[in-house]
């Protein structure tokens, strides 16, 4: 008797503490959906002022000669030309916002590929060679040296980030010239890609918010120059869908202006270490002890995934890796892991059913087999997870690091999921 | 002839104010952007009417960024030009910005862009520029 009763106070303090957290996940969503909410107002109220500006002049001056108010034939055709490169510029924003809301609700397709640098370079040196001439500037490319060297990335989103840029300081340098370098961090796993000009630059206290939608640079210089004020936002949220970084920094007004952006290196497979035990059906193998609990690692980039196979292994957990969201599920199911931790950009193969670490994520959490198993979500990006969440808000919220990555808080997250794992609800006790 | 300032930091646009002013209304145009500038032409007495647009991208004044309201919340502030009627064109067009903002600057009047009557806003600018009641202490 006396044992029940006790039993029943520690079940009651149990379910007390479970629903207090459960409040307090609660809350944080509701404080989030509060957040993005704000933010789409935001964008909407902005965007719909970016449209007019070009609408009033479009309406405007075609009202003008409709009304004969022009001076002569030659103001007339001028008046239209201002208005037709107004509509122009009109139909460039509408298709950087689709972008955008593309890229914010995570729709944007990203193809990852083995991409060889020299060739883009070359294609896209063919492209703005001559509005360099046009301006007597100087337009330099030096891709790097290790003509071996690949890239893991989206060909045509890797072309458009360095169009926008090199677009921007063709608009911004009057004299001098503009330089594209690489600097690769091999054993980092990425290569740097430096667009550098000696133009206008910009003043400190703008540079920190260019990458933010519709900030444009020096106020009069800029507008005279036109541009939506999205393609930094854009060239930075591909950059990093493509799981890299990118910096803009300048020294100053008259100064020139430098961005860089990181992207990850392409690396064959390397030979496999005999300590590795196969999982013969699924082609997969084991690595460390597998007496020790088993991490899976959705992660196809295998410099980052050597990297987060070292620090499990020295928090002594074994360790096995899927590349594409399929495999990930599939691996879920058959070892049955005691952490997963999922990177949301992931490779594609082809006739893939899942393309990305949110598909994976929400397979994960919707099927019994693998419901309880806690995740680990790595992501430059936080949007496509926040918006994962408001359109299925029957999945919990994934544990999310964020890169720039820390190892201390993975290695952190990993311990803790893992006790968790052990001591949760789902357990027999 | 009367004098209009037109300030508007898109150029396409404001060359658009200049055309309806000057061929519609036969006014005399001038546009300025930088802060000071505007202040010191409504300082000077030239000026009869301010169309002022309300974002600014990096204006400033004093160190600090300014926007349309921030200006005309000076000129009205000041009691040598707080007369000179401002009439605040804005394509900040979502619904209870018409009341913050005339509230907020002080301006006299508020039109939306894009400007599709253009008969309408030269309404405007007109009945602005009419001379002041008879008790009017300028």
């Amino acid at each position: 008797m006396e044992q029940t009763n006790q039993h029943d106070t520690t079940e009651v303090a149990r379910l007390r503490e479970e629903l207090a957290t459960k409040t307090e996940e609660l809350l944080r969503a509701n404080a989030q959906l509060e957040e993005i909410s704000r933010l789409k107002s935001e964008f909407l109220a902005n965007t719909s002022h970016e449209l007019r500006t070009p609408l009033n002049s479009i309406l405007g001056f075609l009202r003008l000669v409709l009304d004969d108010m022009c001076d002569s034939h030659e103001e007339e055709r001028d008046f239209i030309r201002t208005a037709f490169e107004s509509a122009e510029s009109l139909i460039d924003l509408v298709n950087e916002i689709l972008d955008i809301s593309r890229i914010e609700s995570g729709r944007m397709p990203i193809h990852l590929e083995s991409v060889d640098l020299t060739e883009l370079f070359n294609e896209v040196y063919l492209v703005t060679h001559l509005d360099a001439q046009k301006k007597s500037l100087k337009l330099d490319f030096h891709p790097p040296e290790d003509k071996s060297l690949r890239l893991r990335a989206d060909y045509g989103k890797l072309k458009r980030i360095l169009l926008n840029l090199i677009g921007n300081s063709l608009k911004f340098t009057e004299s001098g010239g503009i330089t594209v370098r690489t600097i690769p961090a091999v054993e980092r796993g990425f290569v740097v890609i430096d667009v550098e000009d000696t133009g206008l630059g910009i003043r400190p206290e703008t540079q920190s918010r260019l990458f933010d939608k519709f900030v444009q640079g020096d106020g009069s210089a800029t507008r005279a120059h036109g541009g939506t004020g999205l393609g930094l936002t854009i060239a930075k949220s591909l950059v990093e869908l493509m799981g890299g970084v990118i910096t803009l920094e300048s020294p100053g007004p008259g100064k020139g202006t430098r961005v860089s952006f990181t992207v990850p290196l392409y690396r064959t497979e390397d030979t496999e270490p005999s300590e590795w035990q196969r999982v013969a059906d699924l082609g997969a193998v084991v690595k460390g002890d597998p007496k020790n609990p088993l991490l899976l690692i959705a992660e196809d980039d295998p410099h980052f995934r050597n990297m987060l196979e070292d620090l499990a292994h020295d928090s002594h957990f074994s360790t096995v890796y899927a590349m594409t969201a399929d495999d990930t599920v599939l691996l879920a199911k058959k070892l049955k892991p005691t952490v997963i931790t999922l990177d949301h950009a992931l490779l594609v193969s082809q006739h893939a059913h899942l393309t990305d670490g949110w598909d994976a994520y929400k397979a994960l959490k919707t099927d019994a087999e693998t419901s309880s198993i806690p995740v680990i979500f790595i992501s430059g990006y936080e949007t496509p997870i926040q918006d994962g969440l408001v359109a299925t808000p029957s999945i919990p919220p994934p544990r999310l690091i964020m890169k720039p990555f820390d190892c201390a808080e993975f290695t952190r997250a990993l311990m803790e999921e893992a006790t968790r794992a052990k001591v949760g609800p789902e357990l027999p006790t | 002839m009367k004098q209009v300032l037109v300030v508007e930091d898109d150029p396409i646009n404001a060359r658009l104010f200049e055309m309806i002013l000057k061929r519609r209304g036969h006014y005399e145009v001038k546009m300025a952007e930088s802060p000071h500038e505007i202040l010191a032409l409504v300082q000077s007495g030239q000026v009869d009417l301010v169309v002022m647009d309300v974002s600014l991208d990096n204006a400033t004044y004093e160190g600090k960024e300014i926007d349309g309201v921030g200006i005309t919340r000076l000129i009205k502030d000041d009691e040598k030009t707080r007369n000179v009627p401002v009439l605040l064109a804005t394509a900040h067009a979502m619904i209870g910005d018409r009341e913050s903002l005339l509230e907020e600057s002080g301006a006299e009047d508020y039109i939306s862009k894009p400007i599709v009557d253009h008969k309408y806003f030269l309404d405007k600018v007109h009945s602005l520029m009419a001379p002041p009641p008879a008790d009017h202490a300028g």
